[in-house]
């Protein structure tokens, strides 16, 4: 066996893609080649030490985004979010209020005028009956 | 005390597949940061990186019943993922595509990134894997870093399996020259 396909082996070796009738010949070359001896050693220390490296999280405002398509729990990340309100979101928010009240207070004063004028019409027509009778339409 | 069983790929794209949520949910969250590593180490850039991985997962969910064989999800997403690295890296033209291809040498000997020497082995570990050229470092990373199988990186880098052992090879004499005065 030559250096060349020695190192070869090593590489499917450390990968436990390497068939069994070539163990023994590629141990047998380690045995007697420094040359190939280093560089197992030195490549399975690499190979070990990119095991331990761990992965890059994901940033939290891909989350988000994906929590709107329902792929991420909502509660999830709201767990390590922090309660944040920009400046105009803020305006936005109190125009918003602003509006719905001035809108529900003109809805409440219509209300209010037509019932009155209800009232009013009951008791004018209340007044036009003539006493002792009930006015039948 | 009951022991809960993480459900397989295949179960969870099965279930996916028929509309559950939440399989598709535990599939991005068990994938999110991998598939996400997997762009970073190869765009270089966290911004593009993010975008990759969105579009990845944008991709599982629209294309998941096209994947007929829930086995084989892994290497289908970081297909999918890969060829998103690819469009963004032939759109922004961040990376000349000539380093995309194989040739001789497994690393650029002058990449201008990464020709600072950190004091830490597993820094130096990191900046040497982004100095091999893409070809290589995907097949590295999916081999090393994701467990893949070499049947699994063929299908995922549009490869031969042969192809990937060549690349696994001279990734790791390469890998063992830029690292060797270190060790």
């Amino acid at each position: 066996m030559n250096c060349q396909t020695s190192k070869e082996y090593i590489s499917q070796f450390l990968d436990n893609e390497l068939s069994q009738n070539f163990l023994q010949p590629l141990f047998l070359h380690l045995g007697e080649c420094d040359e190939c001896r280093n560089f197992f050693v030195q490549v399975k220390s690499i190979h070990d030490s990119v095991k331990k490296l761990s992965y890059l999280p994901v940033p939290e405002s891909l989350d988000q985004k994906f929590s709107v398509l329902g792929l991420v729990k909502k509660n999830e990340p709201l767990m390590n979010r922090k309660l944040t309100v920009s400046v105009p979101s803020a305006i936005y928010s109190l125009c918003a209020l602003v509006v719905i009240t001035l809108f529900m207070y003109s809805v409440g004063s219509y209300q209010e005028k037509s019932m009155a004028s209800q009232y009013r019409q009951t008791i004018n027509a209340v007044r036009e009956t003539p006493s002792g009778f009930t006015r039948r339409d | 005390m009951m022991n809960t069983i993480p459900l397989s790929d295949d179960e969870l794209v099965a279930q996916f597949r028929n509309g559950n949520l939440k399989a598709g949910s535990a599939l991005y969250s068990r994938y999110k940061n991998a598939i996400f590593s997997f762009c970073l180490r190869m765009l270089e850039d966290t911004e593009l990186s993010k975008d990759a991985t969105q579009e990845t997962f944008l991709k599982m969910m629209t294309k998941i019943q096209m994947l007929h064989n829930g086995m084989v999800f892994k290497s289908w997403l970081f297909s999918v993922a890969r060829n998103e690295v690819l469009m963004i890296v032939r759109r922004k033209k961040i990376i000349p595509m000539e380093r995309f291809d194989e040739d001789e040498s497994a690393f650029d000997s002058d990449s201008p990134l990464h020709t600072a020497i950190h004091s830490e082995m597993k820094e130096k570990i990191q900046q040497s894997i982004l100095r091999l050229k893409p070809a290589y470092r995907e097949a590295y990373m999916l081999r090393e870093i994701e467990g893949l199988s070499y049947e699994e990186i063929a299908q995922a880098t549009e490869s031969t399996v042969s192809a990937v052992k060549s690349k696994l090879f001279k990734s790791r004499a390469a890998l063992n020259e830029m690292l060797a005065p270190f060790m």
